[in-house]
């Protein structure tokens, strides 16, 4: 999963995630913001190749 | 579920009936400080998978569904809704509709791919990059203070599906 919401996400422990700094309503990125969307998208699929659990990944993205 | 989770999930139960709830009974009202978030103790452990094999279910908790198929969640309910809404992974984003009353829609109206990245998952397909999308994308209204009620009602629904389409890898997208 990814997430905007850190706080809440280190609570439920998910086996995989990464965490942004973009806004509620906006979790991929801005709108028509492709470029973003799919960095967020590809760094949140590529824990799926890893063995769970991993710790949350922070993604520099707002 | 592990006997861990259980004895949290009954603490955590009577922490919301006796606080939370019974609050929101005698008043009618939201007090959010009487509101404990989750706290899992344990995480969930699993092999890792090759994406460019892996069957992928996207899971929005964007509110999202498809009229006149499907009826609107009931955003306006204060306790929640447990319900959730299916639609085909082809589906046009010009035909969905959102029933979420705890999130700006406005991004999403722009480009449902803020929450719903369906074209770009299906440039992944192509690419080679994931195996393949569910034909079934699963939908629901994130707002779900109960959550004795999303393990008993929302989870049992989406593994239903997980099971039906032989997924292997869910990406849960929240709004």
């Amino acid at each position: 999963m990814t997430s905007w919401n850190a706080g809440i996400i280190r609570g439920i422990k998910p086996p995989r995630g990464t965490v942004t700094a973009l806004q509620r309503g906006m979790t991929l990125g801005h709108p028509h913001d492709e470029a973003q969307q799919k960095r967020v998208l590809m760094e949140t699929l590529k824990l799926l190749e890893l063995d769970a659990p991993v710790d949350l990944v922070r993604l520099n993205e707002k | 579920m592990s006997k861990q989770t259980s004895d949290n999930l009954e603490s955590w139960t009577e922490h919301f009936q006796k606080g939370w709830l019974k609050n929101f009974v005698d008043t009618k009202s939201i007090d959010w400080k009487l509101y404990k978030y989750v706290r899992n103790e344990q995480t969930v452990a699993g092999k890792g998978l090759d994406l460019s094999k892996a069957r992928l279910l996207l899971v929005s908790s964007s509110g999202a569904y498809l009229p006149p198929k499907d009826k609107p969640f009931h955003a306006a309910n204060l306790l929640g809704d447990y319900t959730i809404r299916t639609f085909p992974a082809t589906t046009p984003f010009s035909e969905l509709e959102y029933a979420h009353d705890h999130y700006d829609q406005t991004a999403v109206r722009k480009d449902a791919q803020v929450l719903l990245p369906l074209n770009h998952l299906r440039d992944l397909v192509d690419q080679k990059v994931i195996g393949s999308l569910s034909e079934t994308v699963v939908s629901f209204m994130g707002y779900q203070p109960w959550v004795g009620r999303v393990i008993k009602k929302t989870l049992p629904a989406i593994l239903d599906i997980v099971q039906r389409e032989a997924i292997d890898a869910v990406l849960l997208v929240p709004s």
